[in-house]
């Protein structure tokens, strides 16, 4: 069940570019930690489905790679936000 | 930050060539961002137990590294079941056997520990460990390469529920159990009564072999003659009635019973008189043109081999036989339950 939530969250964070840290630090406070290994090996799989882009760049001295949805991730994200919703209006109907 | 480019070689080395670059990359930017979010909360820079306890925090180098890449195994959660069942039938059905055979022979045969003193008798047990190591070596990579061809080609969904097997009658006696048995117990009738004989085989140089029985033998042949013909006649009658009735009943249940625990105990009194020695002359092993220690060797072999298959046969027959009271009693003679829509 957390493995599908991480993949709508970190689709859902990058609808705003980000790098692998922020993206972690993020996500971690708005309650959902995500470990480093757990974290790039779902961004490079999603990059590879052609959901997410990625571009490395300087900031701050120092090379980023920074992340944000394709228009094909920003496509993804709205069918599963629909499922989403409804999988959680089907849930609160039995809990 | 030595200790920190240490770190990352060492991530690196178990990296693939490919991704070495690309993912160190990240991991140093991952590392530096947490480490400058560290020394902005201290207001200082990190000392190298601050920053070995960082890198503690992400993991040993192997650990992350494996972390780092997609999910790697030999054989994948799609095949894993059928490659279990397979390494299970495999140790249920030949390894566990032998191994019994082995034991038995140890503990109960004096003359097969004589014939294998010492070390000698672990030895043989290496043929059993070269024997699982080769199968289990084997079922592995094959079906490590099953695994990656189903990847690409998906053929296990390529499936058609209406192949599946039928609905197991447990009462049923297939056609083909009867068959197998009907030929099975004539052509060793045949055999038991003298009208098919062994076949000379030739070996080395076209040296011509030629089995036949020796002293053991025909004692047991002349001692069992009747008894060990009447079993097999009484199996070809229950295998021609089981080919025209085909359902089990407790009446032929208990026939096959009982002739499975007769044949077990025929077996069990011959194997009892020759306990001793295990290559009791069965079968004499001649030929005039291979070397006599190359025919000696063979008729041991061929011996040691009938008084393993004869230990082998006592056991399925007293196994078959408990089978068989076990399902007298539940045996179930009523219609059979089916799974209706």
């Amino acid at each position: 069940m957390r493995r599908g939530c991480l993949v709508l969250a970190v689709l859902a964070e990058l609808r705003t570019e980000q790098y692998g840290y922020t993206l972690r630090k993020s996500m971690a406070d708005h309650g959902l930690a995500i470990e480093e290994g757990t974290l790039y090996p779902l961004l490079r799989r999603l990059e590879s489905q052609g959901l997410l882009i990625s571009e490395w760049r300087e900031e701050n001295k120092r090379n980023k790679r920074f992340y944000r949805l394709s228009t094909d991730g920003g496509v993804i994200l709205e069918q599963l936000l629909a499922e989403w919703r409804s999988i959680k209006a089907s849930l609160g109907g039995i809990l | 930050m030595e200790l920190l480019d240490r770190y990352l070689q060492a991530v690196k080395f178990w990296l693939p060539k490919a991704q070495k670059q690309d993912i160190t990359a990240e991991l140093a930017e991952d590392i530096h961002s947490y480490i400058d979010e560290k020394e902005g909360e201290l207001g200082r820079a990190l000392d190298d137990a601050e920053l070995a306890a960082v890198l503690k925090r992400y993991g040993p180098p192997v650990f992350v590294a494996e972390r780092c890449l997609p999910q790697r195994h030999l054989i994948g959660p799609v095949l894993f079941p059928i490659y279990r069942f397979v390494l299970k039938l495999v140790l249920f059905v030949y390894l566990v056997p032998w191994l019994v055979v082995w034991i038995s022979l140890v503990a109960f045969v004096p003359s097969y520990r004589a014939a294998h003193p010492g070390p000698e008798l672990i030895k043989t047990l290496s043929t059993w460990w070269n024997l699982a190591f080769y199968l289990f070596g084997m079922i592995t990579v094959g079906f490590a390469v099953a695994d990656r061809i189903q990847a690409k080609s998906k053929f296990l969904e390529r499936w058609d529920p209406r192949k599946l097997p039928a609905v197991r009658d447990r009462s049923r006696i297939s056609r083909a159990t009867s068959i197998s048995e009907l030929v099975t117990d004539a052509l060793f009738a045949l055999w038991w009564v003298g009208v098919l004989r062994f076949p000379a085989v030739y070996i080395n140089e076209g040296a011509r072999v030629l089995w036949t029985p020796g002293p053991v033998w025909q004692t047991f042949h002349q001692g069992f003659y009747a008894p060990i013909l009447l079993l097999l006649l009484a199996g070809m009658a229950m295998a021609c009635f089981n080919l025209v009735r085909p359902r089990w009943t407790r009446l032929r249940l208990g026939i096959r019973a009982a002739i499975n625990g007769i044949a077990a105990v025929l077996l069990g009194l011959v194997l009892h008189a020759h306990w001793a020695e295990v290559y009791a002359q069965w079968m004499a092993v001649t030929s005039r043109a291979a070397a006599v220690p190359k025919t000696e060797l063979l008729a041991d072999w061929t011996n040691i081999t009938i008084f393993i298959t004869l230990l082998i046969a006592a056991v399925i027959c007293f196994s078959s036989c408990l089978y068989h009271v076990f399902r007298i009693i539940r045996l179930n003679e009523g219609p059979q339950v089916t799974h209706k829509p």
